[in-house]
């Protein structure tokens, strides 16, 4: 089966109970290549640091998105308007945020 | 000393009580408002370039006092700043005037679609215009945080002020997230205040220059960076506060909705170049910055394509344009900065002019579902292409303010050592211009539902002037970005 089938029928099964147009599915096969190329081509940004962890980090995360398709939808789903998410996703980058900045500043 | 700097504050807040105080009485507050919101952008322009001290005199250094003792002059209290300073640069005056603009054009399309005016949602506009403005002009960082929670509540006031479906949910969502960032931000100044003993940016930038040499005095700095930058998250509605943002955005009418991201987007330039000044020196303010752009510009690129309801759509791509205001000061130096800044001013207007446009879709259908419209581009067709090109203008396409901004920006990028940058800026615009495409489809083109209902059956005038107004000053920042980008450098080439 091809990866548009794949998709479709992730689409379908994730949002039967609304309104599917054709815009629905293609905007979020765009969303999927536009998250992926933007990956990959950001993690080759670490060649900066070391080449050999670029190439290990690339490789990883061809793993974790292949294994992890579709990725557009998910993602939709975790953004949603929920509080609690949000609230959930600030504490966490808040977290991030100071133990990079401290521990990788010093 | 400069007497007109404070007036770009005192008079809209003026206007404001004013306006609250005649809130029944529509005509009077139309042209209360009509004369302040044309005065702000002549205000700005008459107004020169200088320095104004509230609350204390100027720095000693600067006073030029005859015959001190050396012990003074040799002490770091002969340079400190003992007042609130307002520093009106060429920066703050291209800023201030596209908020002008901004909100001007706002209040124009609201005087005129509204047939009953409300005081307490101008008193708000203007209360949001004069905190805002306070933002840019100010050097004082406690006073800034100040001016910054005023502006808070109003968007949450604006919110609120909507007629939209869920609005009160998303103001108190927004309050409830505020409840996170705000004193976090808070925390970080205060800390920044215990240890270099002031709140001007100028003093603490140079206690910082010192105080980072000492390996304890690092940590707390480094800690002090690391709020302040999620203060900054919050204030500019990168993600994590994207999703909420946009939901802020979408849940405003979009007359609100322009003057909502105009503040976002000025309290974003104004903490980034805080920020820049005491902390530009650290080694991980690039990498920061390059990281939470792109995350900011993949996210809501990825998420605005997805939606379904064009209001979500526009909200989260104006968040993920200020990921390329980010991008331009993780790149660094004058001409990425610069770009970045030129890039801010462009996605304040282009975006003013998205969500009035297609706030006409809104004004004609009630609705902003994509699902429930079509065949639009028979109602009026001047607007429907309007609407294209300042989707055009955002993509970046040419002639386009856009463009240039996002040419200078991928210039930087590559002159930087970061290709990987140029591509993803391009993927970002090409990924911008199918949004619009797409959503230009379905809203103008695709065939019109047979259930499709207008509440009204025309565009009042004051939208199209609206749109027509900003897509002309796109097209002339366009033909001569000099305008905008010259008198950016001058000012970036002081801080660097």
């Amino acid at each position: 089966m091809s990866f548009y089938d794949d998709f479709l029928n992730y689409f379908k099964d994730k949002f039967s109970k609304n309104q599917i147009t054709n815009e629905n599915v293609s905007g979020s096969i765009a969303a999927e290549l536009i998250i992926i190329s933007s990956t990959l081509i950001t993690a080759l940004l670490l060649r900066h640091i070391s080449i050999v962890l670029t190439a290990v980090v690339i490789l990883v995360l061809l793993v974790l998105i292949l294994s992890n398709l579709p990725i557009s939808i998910k993602l939709f789903q975790e953004q949603d308007d929920s509080i609690e998410k949000m609230l959930f996703y600030a504490v966490v980058s808040l977290g991030v945020i100071v133990s990079i900045f401290y521990w990788g500043g010093l | 000393m400069n007497e007109l700097i404070p007036l770009i504050v005192i008079i809209p807040i003026i206007a404001a009580l004013l306006l609250n105080l005649f809130a029944g009485k529509n005509k009077i507050i139309k042209a209360i408002a009509f004369i302040v919101g044309i005065g702000m952008p002549i205000l700005t322009l008459i107004t020169g370039y200088g320095l104004h001290y509230f609350g204390g005199h100027q720095p000693l250094a600067s006073s030029n006092i005859a015959g001190l003792p050396s012990y003074i002059t040799n002490s770091t209290l002969y340079n400190l700043h003992p007042a609130i300073t307002y520093s009106y640069t060429p920066l703050a005056k291209v800023f201030i005037f596209a908020l002008g603009i901004v909100v001007f054009l706002s209040l124009l399309t609201y005087l005129n679609s509204e047939n009953k005016s409300s005081g307490p949602f101008l008193f708000m506009v203007f209360m949001g215009t004069a905190s805002v403005s306070a933002l840019i002009l100010s050097d004082d960082l406690f006073n800034m945080y100040v001016f910054f929670e005023i502006a808070a509540l109003i968007q949450t006031g604006i919110i609120i002020a909507s007629s939209a479906k869920d609005n009160y949910e998303t103001a108190l969502k927004y309050m409830i997230l505020s409840s996170i960032g705000g004193p976090i931000l808070l925390l970080g100044i205060t800390i920044l205040l215990a240890i270099c003993g002031s709140v001007n940016i100028t003093d603490i930038s140079l206690a910082v220059s010192t105080l980072v040499q000492t390996p304890i005095s690092r940590g707390v700095l480094l800690f002090a960076f690391s709020l302040i930058f999620f203060g900054w998250l919050y204030a500019s509605g990168l993600p994590p506060f994207h999703v909420i943002k946009s939901s802020v955005y979408s849940k405003a009418e979009p007359y609100g909705a322009c003057i909502l991201q105009a503040m976002s987007l000025i309290s974003l330039i104004a903490f980034v170049i805080v920020i820049f000044r005491i902390f530009g020196d650290f080694d991980l303010f690039k990498g920061a910055m390059i990281l939470i752009s792109i995350i900011a510009m993949v996210l809501g690129v990825s998420m605005a394509v997805v939606q379904t309801d064009f209001r979500r759509m526009i909200a989260y791509l104006s968040v993920g344009e200020l990921g390329f205001v980010g991008l331009g000061f993780g790149l660094g130096g004058k001409f990425a900065i610069t770009a970045g800044l030129f890039q801010g001013v462009n996605e304040m207007l282009v975006t003013t002019l998205l969500f009035i446009g297609l706030g006409s879709v809104v004004y004609l259908t009630n609705t902003s579902d994509t699902r429930k419209l079509g065949g639009l581009i028979g109602k009026n067709t001047m607007m429907a292409i309007m609407i294209l090109l300042g989707g055009f203008a955002m993509a970046g396409v040419p002639p386009f303010n856009g463009f240039r901004s996002k040419l200078m920006i991928v210039e930087a990028a590559l002159t930087s050592g970061y290709p990987e940058l140029a591509v993803i800026i391009v993927l970002i615009s090409i990924a911008t211009f199918i949004v619009f495409v797409k959503s230009f489809y379905t809203i103008f083109l695709k065939p019109q539902p047979n259930d499709l209902k207008f509440v009204k059956e025309s565009i009042p005038k004051s939208m199209i002037f609206a749109v027509a107004v900003l897509l002309i000053i796109c097209l002339i920042l366009g033909l001569y970005p000099g305008i905008v980008t010259n008198p950016i450098s001058q000012c970036i080439g002081g801080l660097l």
